[in-house]
């Protein structure tokens, strides 16, 4: 069904019935993604809990001043009190000021990975999808290789290889990271190539490129923005994972993984600050990310919304 | 069905073949080659002249190929220089260690994700599929490594009823004799696994409850009891059985994750030490091997689902 024009059901229709009534204007879709969105309170908490958690990491440095250059031994491990409201961890960094600075690489790698791996993905997914055949069982067959190799693994093998950067980590992650959206898009766009506006292109002569990039793709995009959300939420567990087995990012740059493996040593001294602060807001930012995918795909499927 | 099982079978050994090049050609974008990784930066031209004649590295590309997939088929996976052993031996030594791990973590994920998933999509929008839900959305959003922490400052900090660590015995036998030390690793691989699982399992049941033949069983009169396990369960599991093998590299990672944290001596563990060590004959023979485990699994979720779904074996 086209999106912009919807038939209401055929006992609704009598001869006083405007045409006009029948075409309806456009984007009435992109509405009701954001009135299905608006109403769901864990994506609204979601959102929220986004918003502040990068206030709290890009801004709050900005406010809250903390010495996260110079080790001081005399301070280490300082329970939470003046001047130090989350203590300091083993070599005497603030910890508040330790989980902002971490929470930015978080953040940053996260983004621009999973933004990186749609963009790749979806053009993958697409070309495979449309073209058929024989380059669509080539394409695929490698995203299935590639699918086979637990993407933890490969990031310690590739972390034991060569010196890990923010970059070289970015590009890591989003390497395994467009493999499940060339899926996706896929599936959507093997649907999608058989509808009559794709044929239409056909028929008058569009190329492939234009329907790739101006009819499949745009019907797509609730499944890539879907999916893009839930990606962010993966890579940064990914990192978090990578951080705690000691292959993160070296100090004296900080992330969250490796702040919690460095505060578990303390386990036994009840040194808490080192350890809960540092998960919870591991946990929050992910489930953050995870509401508002869950909540962006109910508003995107139209199945959903008729129940 | 036989030539459904021929074709998936010739896609999977397509998909290892090719993983197969890509750990090949990974041995070969080492730093200074294979040579230099085991003796050393400071080894003389020489002894890595010496080095890669013994271990035909200066023979052509595709032989080289050639003779470490040779050595693939004769169960040699290479030597850990480090651990002075070769990794088929190590290899025998921790899978089953692993195995027993993931089987019992698998075994309760699955009973108890599939009934609190259809619990969840018969009492749907009601506050206890609320509750659930909201519990399953921590625990998906909680990394396998806090979580396992979170279980040791429980249970082995505060109320001291478990031991911290795993099993530390060298045999799976000796991972049998310990039941007590299995039940933190086992319960948080099955925490992650049940957050996930449930909530599939809740939506492909919602979706099958909605069907036309669960409407015309309950117009026969069929009991709710019938109508959940005779109608909805065989179709609503179809789903959850190709997840079950998609997820295996999922899985596999957790259990390197809990096997760290629980210092649990698995494949895992392997992997790690041998990450911190540049053990790199093993990190890439194990990249293999877990890549091949994940294959069959995939191969072995799809004949479940033709066993399952008929129509499948049509197609």
């Amino acid at each position: 069904m086209p999106p912009d024009i919807e038939t209401p059901p055929p006992g609704e229709i009598d001869a006083s019935t405007e045409i006009s009534q029948l075409v309806r204007p456009p984007r009435r879709r992109g509405a009701g993604v954001v009135s299905v969105f608006m109403e769901n309170k864990l994506a609204l908490v979601g959102v929220i809990l986004i918003v502040l958690i990068i206030l709290f990491c890009f801004v709050g440095p900005l406010v809250y001043h903390s010495n996260q250059i110079a080790s001081n031994l005399s301070i280490s491990n300082d329970a939470p009190g003046p001047g130090h409201p989350l203590g300091t961890d083993n070599v005497g960094y603030d910890e508040l000021g330790r989980l902002m600075k971490g929470g930015q690489s978080s953040l940053e790698i996260g983004f621009a990975a999973a933004i990186l791996a749609g963009l790749f993905g979806v053009l993958w997914g697409a070309v495979s999808g449309f073209f058929g055949g024989i380059i669509d069982t080539i394409m695929m067959r490698i995203v299935d290789a590639l699918l086979s190799i637990p993407v933890l693994f490969v990031l310690l093998l590739m972390a034991a290889i060569i010196k890990v950067n923010q970059l070289n980590l970015t590009l890591a992650v989003a390497f395994f990271a467009w493999l499940v959206p060339a899926r996706l898009i896929r599936g959507e766009t093997l649907t999608l190539r058989t509808r009559e506006y794709v044929q239409a292109v056909k028929g008058m002569g569009g190329g492939a490129s234009r329907s790739i990039f101006l009819h499949l793709i745009p019907n797509a995009i609730g499944t890539i923005v879907v999916n893009i959300t839930f990606q962010v939420a993966d890579a940064i567990l990914a990192l978090a994972a990578l951080g705690y087995l000691g292959f993160g990012i070296p100090p004296p740059a900080a992330n969250w993984g490796a702040m919690l493996s460095q505060g578990v040593t303390y386990i036994y001294a009840g040194e808490w600050w080192l350890i809960y602060p540092v998960g919870a807001l591991i946990v929050l930012t992910v489930m953050a990310f995870n509401f508002v995918g869950d909540a962006l795909r109910d508003a995107f499927d139209v199945r959903l919304q008729r129940r | 069905m036989t030539r459904y099982l021929v074709r998936r079978f010739g896609q999977a050994l397509a998909v290892v073949f090719l993983v197969s090049i890509l750990t090949f050609l990974l041995l070969h974008l080492l730093p200074g080659g294979a040579a230099r990784a085991e003796l050393g930066f400071r080894s003389s031209p020489s002894a890595i002249k010496a080095f890669n004649i013994a271990n035909g590295y200066n023979r052509p590309f595709f032989s080289q190929y050639w003779l470490y997939i040779d050595h693939l088929f004769h169960g040699n996976f290479g030597y850990s220089y480090k651990l002075n052993e070769p990794v088929s031996t190590l290899l025998s030594m921790d899978l089953p260690k692993s195995a027993y791990l993931s089987g019992l973590a698998l075994f309760f994920t699955v009973i108890i994700a599939i009934p609190l998933g259809i619990y969840q999509a018969v009492r749907r929008n009601k506050p206890d599929d609320y509750v659930v839900t909201g519990l399953s959305f921590i625990g998906y959003s909680m990394p396998t490594f806090w979580l396992g922490l979170l279980l040791i400052a429980f249970f082995s900090v505060y109320l001291k009823w478990l031991p911290p660590s795993a099993p530390q015995s060298a045999t799976v036998g000796g991972a049998f004799t310990d039941p007590k030390a299995m039940v933190l690793p086992v319960l948080t691989l099955t925490i992650v696994g049940v957050a996930s699982f449930s909530r599939y399992m809740r939506s492909s049941a919602i979706e099958s409850l909605a069907q036309d033949y669960i409407r015309t069983a309950k117009a026969k009169g069929v009991t709710q009891r019938g109508i959940l396990f005779g109608h909805m369960l065989r179709n609503a599991i179809l789903p959850i059985v190709t997840l079950l093998g998609l997820s295996i590299p999922a899985l596999l990672s957790g259990n390197l994750i809990t096997e760290s944290v629980f210092n649990y001596p698995g494949v895992g563990l392997l992997f790690w030490t041998a990450a911190q060590s540049r053990d790199y004959p093993t990190l890439l023979a194990l990249t293999l091997v877990v890549a091949i485990f994940t294959v069959l699994g995939n191969f072995m979720a799809d004949i479940s689902y033709g066993i399952i779904d008929r129509r499948v074996r049509v197609s």
